[in-house]
């Protein structure tokens, strides 16, 4: 059900950041959802660590002030925001280095975003700026990837539930 | 509530209660109750003019998560507490709510009979082809060889899965659509449109168990929104849904049967309810 990308919705370097603003406040509300969801799952480490990342976006967000303009009504990405982590891309039993490695994969479609815009748009002002977002994302990649190597891998089984059945749920 | 604080309009979020839903993280039901709920807010409904009802299962807790009045009742037993409901008080906007297990299984002679009484309600079934609740057994849409479950006879059940719009449509369902959480703001416009529709609307809603059917997250890949207009012809409806393969959502049937009870001239008083017991 994916509309494709319309980049050129994008005019100016205004434009472009407060889509940029937009991205990391939305994927920092995700991530917020993510960290609710996993706390009444139980799993707290989990939550603990998709609050970690939605902070980390509050600050990324935080970096576009009264620079960043209202966003253009059509946004660039179609139906595929490239740095929000798609609701249903996580399981219950899923380990701190899941949700980093999840984040790593939406940091690395926000750099290829930003790296597109870079070469592709028609305007100038937009090249140059998306340019300096590309290299501002890199920087986001290289630390997330060093939060992987600070992780414990989790076990090939990770996702295996012990409990049976629960026949007599919701008498 | 009095009337002096009541404001004008509600947004989707003032239908949403501050109890935190115990689904899975990654749950299809979470885009299901944001599309309900902007569904209402679409509509301008108030939240004492709502009311959701539910049978049992993961699904079913849906009650609890908006601020509607609201009814978690009994196993397949949703759509006789909302139709019963909606002739007690045709006031209220009634939305029945649940899974297929709860609404095809022990719930699928009283969905049956609510397509052909044709209550004026919206009865939304957020279909994921298992029992999600009880860890993994194959419900009525599951396809006959699906195994992946401990809880599955291997080889799968062999029985042929359940078409929920067709039975619908040959029951008398008086709307019939299909959403996916997927597209959550395709899905509030096909409820918002099933409740304003006159009659028993069926909203058939694709909404992935993430955890008892990983496989599901591919939907977002398969769904599709239909191009095809909806048709008031209930034949022509039926031939569509012979080349129907599960992945078109849309609105499919829009009825003009006249409501039951619409007639009914409903009193509260406690005399006139006695008369109507009075043998
Ligand atoms: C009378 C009765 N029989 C069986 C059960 C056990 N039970 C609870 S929920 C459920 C099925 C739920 O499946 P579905 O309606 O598809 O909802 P989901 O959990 O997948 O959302 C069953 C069989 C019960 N609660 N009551
Ligand atoms: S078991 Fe399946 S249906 Fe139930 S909350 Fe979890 S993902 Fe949703």
């Amino acid at each position: 059900m994916s509309k494709e990308p319309d980049f050129g919705a994008v005019r100016s370097s205004a434009d472009l950041l407060a889509i940029a603003r937009v991205m990391e406040e939305r994927s920092a509300e995700r991530y917020r959802e993510m960290a609710v969801a996993f706390e009444v799952a139980c799993n707290l480490d989990t939550a603990n660590a998709f609050r970690e990342l939605a902070e980390g976006e509050d600050r990324h967000a935080a970096d576009f002030p009264a620079l960043a303009g209202q966003p253009p009504r059509v946004m660039p990405w179609g139906e595929e925001d490239p740095e929000i982590a798609d609701p249903d891309a996580v399981h219950y039993l899923m380990h701190p280095w899941h949700a980093f490695d999840l984040a790593l994969r939406h940091e690395e479609k926000a750099l290829a975003f930003f790296s597109v815009l870079a070469t592709q748009s028609s305007h100038a002002e937009v090249r140059a700026e998306a340019a300096r977002l590309a290299e501002r994302e890199r920087g986001h990649v290289d630390h997330v990837k060093q939060r992987l190597t600070e992780l414990p891998v989790p076990p090939r089984d990770w996702y295996v539930d012990e409990d049976g059945p629960n026949w007599e749920a919701g008498d | 509530m009095t009337s002096c604080n009541i404001p004008n309009t509600y947004a989707a979020k003032d239908f949403k209660s501050d109890v935190k839903p115990v689904w899975c993280p990654g749950c299809g039901d979470y885009a299901v109750l944001s599309s309900i709920t902007k569904a209402f807010a679409d509509l301008g409904l108030a939240p004492h003019q709502t009311s959701v009802v539910s049978g049992i299962g993961c699904s079913s807790r849906i009650p609890a998560y908006t601020n509607t009045y609201g009814f978690h009742s009994i196993h397949g037993r949703a759509l006789a507490v909302g139709q019963g409901l909606k002739l007690a008080r045709p006031d209220l906007t009634v939305l029945v709510a649940g899974g297929d297990g709860d609404g095809f299984s022990i719930g699928g002679n009283h969905f049956l009979h609510a397509c052909r009484r044709n209550v004026d309600l919206t009865y939304i079934v957020m279909d994921n082809r298992v029992y999600g609740m009880t860890k993994g057994q194959p419900s009525p849409t599951t396809e006959s060889d699906w195994d992946a479950s401990a809880m599955a006879p291997p080889g799968g059940t062999g029985m042929t899965p359940f078409h929920p719009l067709a039975i619908a449509l040959a029951a008398g369902a008086n709307f019939i659509a299909r959403g996916f959480s997927g597209d959550p703001n395709g899905t509030a416009e096909i409820i918002a449109e099933a409740i304003r529709h006159p009659g028993f609307s069926f909203v058939a809603i694709m909404s992935p168990c993430v955890t008892f059917r990983e496989e599901q997250r591919e939907w977002k890949d398969t769904m599709r929104k239909t191009a095809i207009e909806a048709t008031k012809d209930a034949a022509q409806a039926a031939r569509r849904l012979m080349t129907d393969d599960g992945f078109n959502c849309g609105v499919l049937y829009r009825g003009n049967r006249v409501s039951y009870g619409k007639d009914k001239v409903v009193s509260s008083k406690v005399s006139d309810l006695d008369a109507e017991f009075t043998l």
